[in-house]
């Protein structure tokens, strides 16, 4: 009893020993009055100091009547001093303004810099990127892909060429959360995976966390990608947006009242279609996105953002479309019909949040969301006509609050409601194919998933961090209620400003997978809820690490060591049809996952060459009694080593020198390895039967990479400012690995296996302004 | 906008610009034996053997075709193949190449019988019961007629037979020809290439609510001058699970994105299947309905 009364004691105990007062306000970028997430504010000649939250919000307290100095600072800003003596309480707002393209902002004495306040921080296995960073990383046609740039960091691996998909820390696909403004986007690409539904014009940070999950987030096993989107110049009009080669955009932002309210509309089309038009070539592809955002301060207490993002994929082929000349198509009775075959990708996200400051320590934000993804397949063929259609709708509401309660102790805690739902596989056959397909109604499934969540974050003697919460999850699917107990905890031990270890440990439960092949990656991978029969996956995962600064060279070193153990994982049977079908339980098998490893992140964030080298170490295994004889086998991106080198150069003031090269151990895959004949049921026939190896046994070949990119800027004037992008991908022309096939050798007349790649070499022009 | 269009230019050239596909070492796979038998009730059992060939020997994908010396290599004309039931061990003889066939009564149903093979040092055997024969309880095809189609449905009954069993249904058409002033002739019936499979089911008894099932099968692209065969048969377990993934994974549209599968055997040491069953035959003239 003594015990739990020391603990209440030293939980909620504020200001036992010391008369303090709470200076709290707003941290914002002094040229647009962007909020600075992450910021960091310091009090002089201490180690006392806070963080912005992701809304630009701080709290902290400094003795009262006593002559203080407080330090503001900002990556790639100039710092603000602000010395002040006060007795109460007080809300101070401060500007920062940025240095000159990251420059290297001077460490002074007894300043903690924001590298040294990660370093002291208990969250590990995290990476934040605000996007100003990585924009002159090179990409294919010359325009900024921040899920291309999250697959360089160590940890996370990639699928195919060009693809989207991350797998982090060994783990599946979908078992990644990508969260816009908070609401979960479903599907995170355009083009089959080439090009990610995120505008970089529209979006200010991002952060990747892996591991040591802080308790608001919850629902995926493996990572989450919280993206911010820009919330719009509060100081004036402003217009930007490039040209490239395969898509342009427009962004226009600025402020409805001055200081008060402002607005962010961005748009982005691709005209791939017209370009390979244009060149003889057909793509009747293309997309289109926009992202749209308004804010308004309504008192010093009470924000309003409304944001949203619309994206479309269209891809629409009819008989018109090849060589200006119908295409008829004979049935077996000899008469014509048409063809045709389109396809619709929707991706749709709202987002309504209300910051509320109750007092300088207590803040909170209450958040409504709805996101919806559909896609839309239809085919026509002769007298044959397929129609499949899928969805996912989603209404939810988060409250959560965050208590600065004292130097030592910060509370966070809040509710997450949303309703899922599901419209999986809703399919249509007309015409003969009618006779062997079976129509589906696509039936209608809700999941209810709600959670509460628990964060407290100690500081003892300075040396020594705790972070420990709870989130209690649950999903509620027609009879049956799951609930998931999530403990979280993270620590750090501070050896001094430069220097911690760090461990931590997190449950994480997922109350929904993605049905997808694990042959092909296609637009028609869907989500789907557990069920009766169908459990929540669920992980725990453990990682240590050490993380160094080094301030005279300005790198940040992170060495981690993770293992994680999963259960439920889903794969499917041998042999499942996944298409044409919307019974997926019948196909579902669950079983166990584990992978462990060991990342570096060397990241140099400032100075003329800044950029990170990045190495992970990975083994992923899983094992399913049903699948490989009930022997275990590797994931299929199960990527031993994985290396990225990411550098970005200024040559000088108009001339930036940008390059990554990037190196993965291959993928594995299932080869066909022989076959043999055998009559048909029927003894009219012979067929050919398939003999794999054991499933995943192949390991590809590695594959390797370098893209490089220039960027001349424009003579900086006051009202316009441009730059051109001039890249190339992978100039080496190397094969990156997309597909395995069987081909004739033309020298020896054998057939062989060979991964083929999409691209070799791509040059990429781009042109950026801002006015 | 000049150098816009020229980097267009270049660019979409180079798309077209595919580096070199990069080799994969895929370790061989040995030849495996697989076995197909086929029982004629009181009088004979053929067992083909034939060898499995490794994915690079032949593609249909890259135009390869099946020739009579690629079968012919595929045939396996040196085994011993033996069949024991009852304490005994009868042997069959090979009548043509990877053509092997008993020259001895078979046993009463429901004896096990072992199947053993020896070829080329390697030796598989395997075991299974002689399935007893199952027929219609009752087959009834109805017909539909229209002025542009012919939709022939079957409504047939099966009375299931004690413990766990598996049935295989196949429907067969063929043409006027087949027919002649005395019915339908069996032999000419199922010669290979003149007969046509319209559709295989597979059933298990597990989903039959009690010893009698009640079932009907729709049978398209019938025409009312076809004559049609349906064929039972009591098939063991194994084969069973075959037929049914063959069924769930060989459609086309599934081709392209199925999970990679195995099929299951019941050859210890091989391939294929050791198949005890036979079938009951029905025969119909559609225009006689």
């Amino acid at each position: 009893m003594r015990t739990l009364q020391l603990i209440i004691l030293l939980c909620f105990s504020t200001h036992l020993f010391a008369q303090k007062i709470t200076i709290s306000g707003y941290l914002t970028d002094g040229f647009n009055g962007e909020a600075l997430i992450y910021g960091n504010v310091f009090l002089k000649n201490t180690t006392i100091g806070t963080s912005s939250n992701e809304y630009g919000y701080y709290s902290i307290d400094i003795p009262a009547d006593q002559d203080v100095v407080l330090i503001y600072s900002y990556l790639g800003y100039q710092n603000v001093e602000k010395s002040l003596s006060a007795s109460t309480d007080e809300q101070i707002n401060v500007s920062l303004t940025s240095g000159t393209d990251l420059v290297e902002v001077e460490v002074k004495a007894n300043k903690i810099t924001i590298e040294q306040e990660e370093v002291r921080s208990t969250q590990m296995s995290t990476v934040n990127i605000p996007v100003e960073q990585i924009k002159t990383i090179p990409t294919v046609g010359g325009e900024l892909d921040i899920i291309k740039v999250v697959q360089l960091m160590p940890g996370v691996t990639k699928g195919g060429e060009g693809t989207s998909g991350m797998f982090v820390r060994g783990g599946d696909a979908d078992q990644n959360l990508v969260l816009l403004d908070e609401a979960t986007v479903y599907n995170i690409s355009h083009l089959f995976g080439f090009f990610s539904v995120f505008n970089p014009d529209a979006i200010k940070d991002l952060n990747l966390i892996k591991g040591a999950f802080p308790a608001q987030y919850g629902g995926r096993l493996s990572s989450v990608l919280d993206i911010r989107m820009k919330e719009g110049n509060k100081k004036k009009f402003e217009v930007s947006g490039g040209l490239g080669i395969l898509s342009s955009r427009i962004t226009l932002e600025g402020p409805l009242k001055k200081d008060k309210a402002s607005f962010l509309i961005s748009g982005r089309r691709t005209y791939i279609d017209k370009v390979f038009k244009a060149f003889g070539s057909f793509m009747p592809y293309y997309f289109y996105d926009f992202n749209a955002k308004l804010n308004y301060t309504l008192s010093e207490k009470d924000r309003i953002f409304v944001s949203a993002y619309f994206g479309d994929d269209v891809l629409s082929l009819d008989e018109s479309d090849v060589d200006g000349e119908d295409i008829e198509v004979e049935d077996e009775e000899g008469e014509l019909g048409n063809f045709g075959f389109g396809f619709q990708l929707g991706n749709f996200t709202q987002t309504v949040r209300w910051n509320h400051i109750y007092n300088p320590k207590l803040f909170s934000n209450l958040s409504l969301i709805h996101t919806a993804f559909n896609y839309d397949i239809n085919g026509e063929v002769a007298n044959n006509s397929v129609i499949i259609k899928s969805a996912i709708e989603d209404i939810g509401l988060k409250l959560d609050f965050t208590n600065y309660q004292s130097d030592t102790k910060l509370y966070k805690f809040g509710l997450h409601v949303i309703n899922h739902q599901f419209r999986p596989n809703i399919l249509s056959f007309d015409g003969d194919v009618a006779a062997f397909l079976e129509n589906r109604p696509g039936d209608k499934r809700n999941t209810l998933e709600s959670a509460a969540y628990g964060n407290a974050e100690y500081t003892f003697q300075e040396d020594l961090k705790l972070n420990l919460g709870f989130r209690l999850s649950s999903a509620i699917v027609r009879d049956q209620v799951y609930w998931g107990f999530e403990p979280r905890f993270g620590s750090a031990y501070i050896l001094n400003n430069n220097q911690s270890f760090k461990a931590s440990y997190s449950r994480m439960y997922q109350y929904m997978h993605l049905v997808s092949s694990s042959t092909v990656a296609l637009p028609t991978d869907l989500w789907y809820p557990v069920s009766e029969n169908v459990k929540p996956q669920s992980s725990d995962q453990i990682a240590v690490g050490y993380e160094q600064y080094l301030p005279k060279e300005k790198l940040k070193i992170s060495v981690e060591a993770y293992h994680k153990w999963m259960r439920n994982l889903i794969e499917y049977k041998e042999g499942s049809n996944l298409i044409f079908n919307d019974n997926f339980e019948n196909l579902l098998l669950q079983g166990k996952g584990r992978a462990w490893g060991a990342e570096l992140l060397v990241r140099k964030s400032t100075g003329r060459l800044n950029g990170w080298v990045a190495y992970s170490l990975n083994w992923s295994k899983r094992f399913f009694d049903e699948l490989n004889e009930g022997e275990p086998f590797f994931s299929k991106y199960d990527r031993r080593h994985v290396l990225s080198v990411v550098g970005n150069y200024d040559i000088n003031k108009r001339l930036t020198f940008s390059a990554v090269w990037e190196y993965l151990s291959g993928s594995r895959f299932t080869p066909l390895l022989a076959q043999y004949i055998f009559p048909d049921a029927s003894l009219t026939n012979v067929e050919f039967i398939p003999i794999y190896s054991r499933r995943n046994e192949i390991q590809l070949s590695p594959s390797h990479r370098l893209d490089v990119n220039f960027i001349f800027k424009n003579k900086r004037t006051k009202k316009f400012q441009s730059e051109i992008h001039l890249g190339c991908y992978n100039t080496y022309h190397r094969t990156q690995p997309y597909r395995v096939s069987v081909t004739l050798d033309p020298d020896t007349g054998d057939l062989k296996y060979q991964q083929r790649g999409l691209f070799g070499v791509i040059p990429s022009l781009a042109w950026n302004f801002k006015f | 906008m000049k150098y816009l269009i020229i980097c267009c230019v270049f660019s979409v050239c180079l798309f077209r610009c595919v580096p070199t596909p990069l080799d994969i070492e895929i370790p061989e796979k040995d030849p495996e034996i697989v076995v197909f038998s086929q029982v004629i009730p009181n009088t004979l059992m053929s067992v083909i053997l034939t060898r499995s060939i490794s994915s690079l020997e032949f593609s249909e994908e890259n135009g390869d075709t099946i020739t009579n010396s690629i079968l012919d290599n595929l045939l396996v004309d040196d085994a011993q193949v033996s069949i024991t039931f009852d304490g005994q061990t009868e042997s069959l003889i090979e009548v043509a190449n990877g053509f092997y066939l008993s020259t001895f009564p078979l046993p009463e149903v429901s004896t096990e019988l072992t199947l053993n093979i020896e070829s080329d040092g390697k030796k598989l055997n395997s075991t299974s019961l002689l399935l007893p024969q199952i027929s219609f309880e009752e087959i009834i095809p109805s017909i539909e007629r229209t002025e542009k189609d012919t939709l022939v449905s079957i409504d047939y009954t099966i009375q299931d037979f004690p413990e766990d069993n598996w049935y295989m249904i196949n429907f067969y058409t063929q043409g006027q020809s087949s027919l002649d002033s005395t019915g339908l002739d069996l032999n000419s019936f199922f010669q290979r290439g003149t007969n046509v499979n319209t559709k295989t089911v597979v059933v298990s008894d597990k989903i039959f609510e009690g010893a009698r099932y009640e079932g009907t099968i729709e049978l398209p692209e019938i025409s009312q001058t076809d004559s049609l065969v349906v064929t039972i048969s009591n098939i063991n377990e194994d084969y069973f699970d075959y037929l049914s993934l063959r069924n769930t994974s060989s459609n086309f549209f599934t081709e392209l994105t199925k999970e990679p599968i195995n099929y299951p055997t019941n050859i210890e040491n091989g391939l294929g299947f050791f198949n005890t069953h036979f079938p009951d035959v029905k025969f119909f003239d559609l225009n006689e309905f």
